[in-house]
């Protein structure tokens, strides 16, 4: 069985996709469950207002009525919105690794969206930092890759899934990438220099 | 002072056309991004379908509704010529 190949944005055509990764699932988690309680808790607080009697019946045909129903609706469209966003944000942001360089994919918001690649052969090192009990627990972690730029073109991405497999690929191919900066040895014999003319006249 | 009930409705669409147009929008340049996968399409497919619900939702329970009829709000009346002593 062949495998499927990845493709990706901006793929050269000789270049291989290895892996396209997103964020720990937990980080989506955390913020649709923030949305999830934003819609769910007015929903509990009317249903506990009518169980226990407080309000009788929301009367839709009083003004206050249209406009609690209007309001309530705008309210779960601006979250149901929000969420979908946050939602593609998280979905667009992605790590990619091909045979060739690494590309960190960052969407800051929706019609802002940042786009860093390092060739592989530039890649010095790659660490892994875990913290904290949630890191430890789940397994992610903050990975930072190295480039012979210096510092300001490190690549920092954070909350990794299976940090330590992604740092141990990437480094296998970083290895296995030709080095663009170091001389090859010469293979072909030095050229000899031309012979130079005997000189008849006096100094 | 009367005010007509149907305002609250046409301010409700304004809003809710606004929502949509950044949904579209949205979705639109996920699309560019690079949004190809199934997956990604159903996820896509299920918040729009969320926000058909709450469109719907709304629409049926104000079905009943005269939006010909109007409300009064009491204003108060702040007089601006001094008072006679």
């Amino acid at each position: 069985m062949t495998k499927k190949p990845i493709n990706f944005p901006d793929k050269r055509a000789d270049e291989i996709g290895i892996f396209i990764m997103h964020r720990h699932w937990s980080v989506l988690f955390g913020r649709m469950l923030r949305w999830g309680l934003l819609i769910v808790l007015p929903i509990a607080v009317i249903a506990v207002l009518l169980a226990t009697g407080r309000v009788e019946s929301f009367a839709v045909e009083s003004a206050g009525g249209v406009a609690i129903v209007l309001g309530a609706s705008i309210f779960m469209l601006l979250v149901l919105v929000l969420a979908f966003q946050d939602w593609l944000d998280y979905f667009l942001d992605m790590l990619i690794l091909s045979n060739e360089r690494v590309i960190q994919v960052e969407q800051v918001g929706m019609f802002k969206r940042t786009v860093s690649q390092l060739s592989l052969d530039k890649v010095q090192d790659v660490m892994v930092e875990t913290k904290g009990m949630m890191s430890s627990f789940f397994g992610f972690g903050t990975l930072t890759i190295e480039s012979a730029g210096g510092e300001l073109n490190n690549f920092i991405i954070h909350n990794v899934p299976h940090a330590e497999r992604i740092q141990s690929q990437i480094l296998m191919y970083a290895k296995q990438a030709p080095r663009t900066g170091v001389e090859p040895p010469h293979t072909t014999p030095p050229v000899k220099p031309p012979p130079v003319a005997p000189t008849t006249g006096r100094l | 002072m009367s005010i007509p009930l149907a305002i609250f409705l046409y301010i409700y669409l304004a809003i809710a056309l606004v929502i949509g147009i950044f949904t579209l929008l949205v979705l639109v340049q996920a699309i560019r991004f690079g949004m190809k996968t199934a997956s990604s399409y159903v996820v896509s497919l299920m918040f729009v379908g969320a926000m058909f619900v709450v469109l719907m939702f709304t629409f049926v329970s104000l079905s009943g509704v005269d939006w010909s009829s109007t409300f009064s709000i009491s204003v108060p009346n702040i007089s601006t010529t001094p008072e006679s002593t």
